[in-house]
């Protein structure tokens, strides 16, 4: 057969008696019965202007995120009480989210999946020292859109807040207890060294890193209640990260003009908790930055930084914990979300490739699909790249140490 | 949908009608236009993934996904392909899943040796065969294409893919068919590839 007609009769017919001419009944019942309690996913919380005609290459990069306000949750007892409990596995685990479940998959066997409760549409960015507790945060990846002469992005009707889901281990398992500490405004953070309290970090006008206790409480400004660095509350976003060695926070401002550094500057500063040792802007990084997380030890960061206008594609970097010896680990794709394993040896990432939007004026908006980042581990070098198959996590994951 | 079946002016709007209430949070207008293409997505989804469970699972999340995502859909002209779009990416997803657990099954089988009155069933196990080595993305190409009647921008929409990628692909996917459908008269025993 030659006939690219005739070929291209053959497959017709082939598809015309293939093709089933109905769905099962089921199929649309149990559709209309998962959207009746599934919310439908809000935009515009996030807005990207742009004062040229191409996103970011001569305009600024702004966006306003409105705060949205998330119902209180209630704390539950700590069940760690009793016996010790067996470790699962040495390595421990990836906690992720994929849509409504969070899952944690073992990188070493990556068919051993569980679902451990419901996500709440919240994505895991840290988890305790000990493994008892998941630090959440609802920031869905979305599809950027075209709207009067301008790309945005959409978010959650929930950012931004942090929550706090704790986590219950044992020889069958590990599943949440699926209670929730919110902590409004929080973007991003991470535990202190007893799992005690969180830093974390806010967009926008509010300050500094905060700390909180995982209890509850009130959050209190690590800088102190008023702003006192200049142009205060331009950055566009920040990062927190406590430690997990000393009472030391590292915090990442993306400003849109630094003081110093100018337009577009990505800048990293480190205060101890208490508020005293406070060293700000150690260093200017090359683009925007995001996904702070220490290293075990507390000897280094890991981060992504996007270099391009359009703040992608992203890759992994380690810097040292004074500041120097940044480096990059990863050249592939859209790589972001590094998660350090418990001995500090492995860092998982995940990797995405961009798809392009062409606006009305024929700009274009890069952007990685929502679900589509598939999950990989690294030697802490960035040598030795994994591919942990079959796993698509929604945003960031969290390695969790196993009891 | 195929140009045959596209609605008429007064079907357009009333399915204008219907995504611009679902895009609104109108459970009742999703779940009509969801009722309305189930029938089309599932061939679609079965046609591109050879698996009727993997089909069904991919229907349901990308309806779903749908349903979450149709507030961001800013042109309510375009959801065919746009919903096309998020089928074909539940496919894939579904697809890789699946594949991790048949990533060691190797299949053996017996190709006749010669021709004979059952050429036309041949033609269609060798289509099969050969559809199967196919990407989920060339598959795509193809069922959007022939059997939804898209034409080749329209896929390109649907797929998110530029212009020529999409008329690439066809090409490389029925080079591929034919290739198989010449090759295996030849071949008296062949493996499938893992």
């Amino acid at each position: 057969m030659t006939d690219m007609a005739d070929l291209e009769r053959h497959v017709d017919d082939w598809l015309r008696v293939q093709a089933p001419a109905r769905a099962p009944a089921p199929l649309l019942t149990n559709v209309l019965d998962r959207i009746a309690v599934i919310p439908q996913q809000r935009t515009v919380a996030a807005r990207l202007s742009v004062t040229g005609d191409r996103l970011g290459r001569s305009g600024a990069l702004r966006y306003v995120l409105l705060v949205a306000l998330i119902v209180a949750a209630i704390v539950a007892a700590l069940l760690f009480a009793g016996a010790p409990r067996p470790a699962l596995m040495s390595d421990g685990w990836i906690a992720y989210r994929k849509a409504d479940a969070l899952l944690v998959v073992d990188p070493d066997a990556p068919r051993v999946r569980r679902v451990i409760g419901a996500s709440h549409r919240a994505d895991p960015i840290g988890a305790a020292p000990h493994g008892a507790a998941l630090l959440l945060r609802p920031h869905p990846d979305a599809i950027p859109f075209w709207q009067d002469g301008t790309w945005w992005i959409g978010r959650g009707d929930s950012d931004p807040v942090l929550a706090i889901a704790r986590l219950e281990i044992d020889s069958s398992g590990i599943r949440t207890i699926d209670e929730l500490t919110a902590l409004p405004g929080g973007t991003w953070g991470s535990f202190s060294p007893d799992g005690s309290r969180v830093a974390y970090a806010t967009d926008g006008s509010d300050p500094g890193p905060y700390v909180i206790r995982v209890d509850g409480g009130e959050p209190r400004s690590v800088l102190g209640d008023e702003c006192r660095r200049p142009g205060c509350g331009e950055p566009l976003a920040e990062w927190a990260a406590w430690s997990p060695r000393s009472s030391e926070i590292a915090w990442l401002d993306f400003w849109e003009d630094h003081p110093k550094f100018g337009h577009h500057a990505g800048v990293l500063s480190f205060v101890n908790a208490d508020g005293t040792n406070l060293r700000e802007a150690v260093v200017q990084l090359p683009g925007e930055t995001g996904g702070l997380v220490w290293s075990p030890d507390g000897s280094r960061l890991a981060l992504w930084i996007a270099t391009g206008d359009e703040g992608v594609p992203a890759q992994i970097y380690v810097i040292d914990a004074d500041g120097s010896g940044l480096r990059r680990l990863t050249n592939d794709g859209d790589s972001r979300w590094p998660t350090w394993s418990p001995d500090g040896s492995r860092i998982a990432f995940g990797r995405g490739e961009l798809t392009a939007l062409t606006g009305g004026d024929g700009s274009q908006m890069r952007y990685v699909e929502p679900g589509s980042r598939q999950l990989f581990t690294m030697a802490a070098d960035g040598t030795d790249v994994r591919l942990i198959e079959g796993v698509h996590p929604d945003g960031p994951t969290a390695w969790i140490a196993a009891r | 949908m195929s140009s045959a079946e596209r609605p008429t002016r007064g079907e357009g709007d009333v399915r204008r009608d219907l995504v611009e209430r679902a895009r609104a949070g109108d459970r009742d207008a999703f779940a009509q236009l969801a009722a309305d293409d189930v029938d089309k997505l599932h061939a679609v989804a079965t046609l591109v993934l050879r698996d009727p469970d993997l089909a069904h699972d991919a229907v349901q999340e990308a309806l779903i996904r749908a349903w979450r995502q149709v507030p961001a859909l800013r042109d309510v002209d375009r959801f065919d392909g746009w919903l096309y779009r998020i089928l074909i990416h539940a496919a894939t997803d579904e697809f890789r899943r699946r594949r991790r657990y048949e990533a060691a099954v190797r299949e053996v089988r017996v190709v006749p040796t010669a021709a004979d009155d059952v050429g036309r069933v041949d033609d269609r196990d060798e289509l099969e065969r050969g559809f199967r080595r196919l990407s989920i993305d060339h598959r795509a190409v193809i069922v959007l294409h022939r059997y939804l009647g898209l034409s080749m921008p329209e896929v390109a929409n649907a797929l998110g893919i530029p212009d020529g990628t999409a008329k690439s692909r066809y090409h490389h996917a029925m080079g591929a068919l034919r290739a198989a459908l010449e090759a295996e008269g030849r071949r008296p025993l062949q493996e499938d590839p893992a």
